[in-house]
Parts: structure tokens; sequence; C-alpha cells
């Protein structure tokens, strides 16, 4: 019975969190499904920190821990009643995925689902033959894990004994398994597991509801056929490895910061809860704490550059203030528990420099790289699929696009160059990560390439016949009435375009 | 049609490849999982005896027979998470050490020379080794 507060209190938490902060301007797309898969995944990172911090501070986990995350949801869900009309309270409950856009082609739906549910059963059975997980998984999460609930007061024990297993990366994962174990009083091996197929889906449907609202359903729906078209999402996923929850929130940042930029007004709310998921990925893995500077430069320079040095300064405060909470437990971890970085602690002047002007390694990491992306995930059909359809221009200059698309493209070079420089044999290294590597990045190149990449919808347009009385499918959305206020939307205006 | 023909593409290649993982996971548990277990469960159980003899917290020593590094690396690993938050260290000086073999019992001489001596036996290779008082 305690799985089940174990499970829904984060959850509940985050939406809180979410709901709270998600704005109240009607051109903020927001259904169920959206605000849902963020809060899976921003709940229960941030009840990882609030655990992990317990721990820090209290010894060990104690009943007052389950009153204070409750309390906390008390205290969230009471403001956001207390700072909302009555007539709003659920309104989200009604909210469309896609409100105005046409509805999908019955078979983008039925294909969808249909890739999910047998991803769901490829889940089920690699989770059979690996409950404990891959080699990391156990080896080195599951263990901490086991420490944080087995060890009480000796849980520090740990770091004697991750010689070699990353004794310095942060302790999401562990968290998340540890706090479920210690409200269920036991450690049952399929607690990592369910998380792990939380986070899996956290992404498919964030990516695929944040797309539906952004770029149209279709659209949306396609994405999520291709995130788990990439086996090794689902297989990465079902070996219990940090990469997909850090894919996560890699992916809920920039979504969540493409969906700040959509609006004409400024949306600081969605801002602050960009801010946090960069967090929570600095809290996962080492990756983590690169993609937060990169996220907060990338952010800052494009509203600077688009909407001058002060909007630029606002955006990296408020997400700065997202962050904060969340970035100082990391740093603590940093600075008081976890020895140094090994791939930085093993970086000497002299031998870096060679290893930077050899340039067969370039050559060995790029070919790698390339046959990684053409044979494990669907680069080469997502390149057709580009020629297919072709780009939508507006969108290549928009803000949520580049924020994304800068990201991707520094986080990209910045694993290329720590292949080029690293000091462990380079085809090991390549060979036990590049892979998991990759997965973190899948779900964010996808949310960039489907900003992108034009509508199906728009190219089938001519081929369906209009409804009666009605403008063309491809058309609808514009001649539709604003829902608010009964009138068409302003002329003019800085609506959204697909 | 070029958006159905992307679209397509995308569709079939991505179940190709959910099909081919799924089938390859259900013919693994078909043909041995389903009988056997997975393989770090078994490995675990042959802890349990000597689990139940270890207190809850503490340090002990670790002896194995497998040369190989790398096959030493993982089984320590897999012994150290299967007797976690018991902290496990490569050497025959503490006062209780684990044994973990799969080759057979190591020779009298070996013992005598590592001044171990027997102090349980769980079966499956796994022993528990006190200090010799001789």
């Amino acid at each position: 019975m305690a799985f089940l507060p174990a499970v829904l209190l984060p959850i509940l938490l985050g939406f809180a969190l979410v709901s709270l902060l998600w704005d109240r301007d009607q051109g903020v797309p927001g259904s169920l499904l959206l605000k849902g898969s963020l809060s899976v995944g921003l709940g229960s990172g941030l009840a990882s920190a609030l655990f992990f911090a317990w721990i820090l501070i209290a010894g060990r986990y104690r009943g007052g821990f389950i009153l204070l995350e409750s309390g906390l949801l008390l205290c969230l869900a009471g403001v956001f009643f207390l700072t909302r009309r009555r007539a709003d309270w659920f309104r989200f409950l009604g909210s469309e995925v896609s409100p105005g856009t046409p509805a999908p082609r019955w078979f983008f739906v039925l294909s969808f689902y249909g890739i999910l549910a047998l991803s769901i059963l490829a889940f089920l059975y690699l989770s059979l033959n690996r409950p404990h997980g891959g080699w990391d998984a156990w080896a080195m999460w599951n263990m901490r894990a086991r420490f944080l609930f087995r060890g009480g007061d000796h849980w520090k024990e740990v770091f004697s004994l991750l010689g070699e297993l990353h004794p310095d990366y942060p302790f999401l994962v562990p968290g998340v398994v540890a706090r479920a174990w210690s409200y269920m009083g036991s450690d049952p091996v399929s607690v990592p597991a369910v998380a792990s197929i939380g986070f899996m889906l956290a992404t498919v449907f964030l990516l695929t509801s944040s797309l539906c609202s952004i770029r149209g359903r279709s659209q949306g729906y396609v994405a999520g056929i291709a995130l788990l078209g990439a086996s090794e999402f689902v297989r990465h996923a079902a070996s219990q490895y940090a990469d997909v929850y850090i894919g996560f929130f890699f992916l809920a940042a920039v979504v969540l910061a493409s969906l700040a930029f959509e609006g004409a007004k400024e949306r600081r709310g969605l801002t602050i809860l960009a801010g946090t998921a960069a967090a929570l990925a600095a809290w996962t893995k080492n990756e983590g704490i690169l993609f937060l500077s990169l996220f907060l430069a990338a952010g800052t320079l494009v509203s600077a550059i688009s909407d001058g040095a002060k909007a630029g300064l606002r955006r990296l405060a408020l997400q700065a203030a997202g962050a904060l909470p969340v970035a100082m437990l990391v740093l603590y971890f940093k600075t008081r528990l976890a020895p140094p970085t090994d791939i930085l602690a093993e970086q000497q002047g002299g031998a870096l420099l060679a290893r930077l002007l050899d340039l067969s390694r370039y050559a060995t990491v790029a070919k790698a790289f390339l046959a990684a992306s053409v044979w494990r995930f669907l680069l080469p059909v997502m390149a057709v699929y580009l020629l297919l359809l072709g780009v939508e221009r507006d969108r290549a200059r928009g803000k949520g696009f580049l924020v994304s698309a800068a990201t991707l493209l520094a986080m990209f070079m910045s694993y290329f160059m720590v292949y080029v420089t690293t000091s462990k044999p380079l085809e090991w290294h390549l060979g036990t990560s590049l892979d998991r590597v990759l997965v973190q990045l899948w779900p964010m190149f996808l949310f960039s390439f489907f900003l992108l990449v034009r509508v199906p919808e728009n190219l089938m347009v001519g081929e369906r016949p209009a409804p009666a009385g009605g403008p063309p499918a491809g058309n609808r959305r514009r001649k539709e009435r604003h829902p608010k206020r009964g009138k068409e939307p302003p002329a003019g205006g800085k609506g959204r375009t697909r | 049609m070029r958006a159905y023909a992307g679209f397509l593409l995308v569709l079939l290649l991505s179940a190709y490849s959910v099909v081919s993982q799924l089938q390859e996971q259900k013919a693994l548990y078909e043909r041995e999982v389903k009988f056997l277990g997975d393989a770090i469960s078994r490995y675990q159980d042959r802890f349990r005896g000597v689990r139940e003899k270890l207190p809850p917290q503490g340090v002990f020593g670790y002896f194995s027979d497998i040369s190989d590094h790398t096959e030493n690396r993982a089984a320590m690993a897999l012994t150290q998470y299967a007797l976690a938050p018991l902290v496990l260290r490569e050497n025959t000086d503490l006062p209780t050490v684990v044994g973990n073999f799969h080759r057979g019992f190591p020779a009298p001489e070996e013992l005598r020379r590592k001044g171990l001596d027997l102090s349980f036996d769980a079966g499956s290779g796994v022993v528990l080794f006190g200090k010799a008082t001789w």
C-alpha cells in the first residue's frame, strides 16, 4: 500500500508546482498530458533532491519526511487555489492537447499508440530478463540506493567503494529509488524499473504533447514514433540507466523555454520551470552541469540578441531563480561529498595538448558518432523525412527553436571534444558510453527537428475534403473564434505560427 | 503524397526496430530466464546465507579464486551489490573475510599462508573466514 503514496506524492507535488507556475494567459497551450508528463519528471526529481537534503540533515529517513512532503504539497495546492479564481481551478482537466488544430488523421494516433504498446511490452521483457538493470544500474545507481536505504547513518561509506564507478555523480536516480523504498519499508527490485518506465513514458508524452501543442497533433505523434523507434531508448530505459532520466530533463528544459518564447508576453512561470528542469539535469549526472550552463547561456543570448540585453538578463535571472534550490544542493554535493570529476582530474596539460592536436582521434570519434547515429538511431530516416517534408522557414528563426538547437549543438560538440581529449583508452570509452550519450540527446534532437520540419497536415490538406460549410482543414484554425471572447483573434497579433 | 511517404518511412522503420527488440527479448525470456531466473538474482542468492551471519554494517575482506582482472572486478562488484551496505575490501587481513569461489575451494596451504580459518560455509562456493589462531 505504501507504494501508492511513494509514487503519487511526487507526481502531485510536481503537478501543483507546474500548475502554480503555468502562466495564466489564455495563449499558453497546456494540455493535461503535457502538464502531467512534466509533473512526473519534475516532481520525482524534486522529491529526490528533497529526500537527499533530508538524509544530509537528519542522517536517515524518518516518518517526518512524509509530513514534510505532504505539507509542501498542501502549501503549493493552497497557494494555487488562493491565487486563482474559482472558475479557473479545474480548467486544466478540460484543456485540449492542441486547441484549435484539426483532429489528427486516425492512422497517426493508431500508429503512435501501437508502437507505444509494443515498446512497453519490449520494456517488460527487457526488465524480466534483467530486473536489476544493466551494469551501471546495479553497480552504481541501485548500489547507492541500497546504501541510502539500508545503510542508515553509515550511508556515506558508499563513497569509499565507488573507486572506478564515478563517485562524483550526483544522486537523483538513487534518491528517487531510495525514497520509494523508504516509504515502502522494503527494497523490492521492481522499484527502479517502475521509476525507469515512469521517466521513459514521461519523455515520450512530453515530446508528443509539447509538439502537439506547438506544431499540431500529427507532428507530435510522428515525433513520438521516431523517439520509440530508436531501440536504444527503450533498451537503456529498461537498463535503468540515468541517461533516460537526464534526457527527460534536457527535453523538459527546452520544451519549457520554447513554450515561454511562443507567446507575445513574457511567460515568467515557464521560464522559472525551465531553470528547475535544467538544474535537475545537473542533479542527475555530470553532463547535466554542462547542460545547465549551456542552456542558461543559450537562453540569455537568444533573448539578448532578439529583445535586447535587458530582456536577456531578465531571462537569465528567472531561469537562475528556478535552478537555484537544486543547484545549491549540487554545489554542496560537489564541494563537500564527492571527489573531483575523473575526466577533469585525469587531464594533464602536455598530454591534453597532444590529444587535441592528434587528428586521427577526431576521425575515430566522428566515425563512431556517425556509425551509432546511422545504425542505432534513425538519423538517416530523419534526413529523408526532412527532404520529403521540407523546412518551415519561419520556425527556423523562432526563439524557441534557436535556444533548443543552440543548446543541442553545444552539447553535441562538448561530448565530441570530451571523447577527443579523454585520457581513457579512446575505443573503450566510445564503446562503453557513446550509445548512452546519444540517448540523452535523442529526445531533445527530435524536439528541435520537429519544431523545424513542416507539419504533415499542411501537406495533406489538398488531399482532404473540407467539412461542409467550413474551411479546409489546414486553414481551419485561423478561422476559429477566440475561445474566451467569442471573437476572431486580433489581426496582426503575435499568434502562434505552425 | 510526400507527407504520407515520410510518415510511412518513419513508421515502418520504427516498427521494425521495436518488433525486433521485442522478439529478441521474448525469445531470451522463453529460452532461459523463465526457467532459471536472471543471472544477477541467481548470483545474489548465493550470498543469502552469508548475509545473515554478518552484522548490518562494517568493513570485510574479500577473497576469490578468479584470476582474470575484469572478471574478478565484476564478481567483486556483484558481491558488494549483494551485501550492501556492508563494505568489501579486496584483502585478507581484515578480521572477517568473504570467500567467493567458482572453481573449487582453495588449498589448505594457501589458506594457512593467508592466515584464514573457515568459519561458515554457505554452499555454492560462498564462505566466511575468520583469522586463524594457529
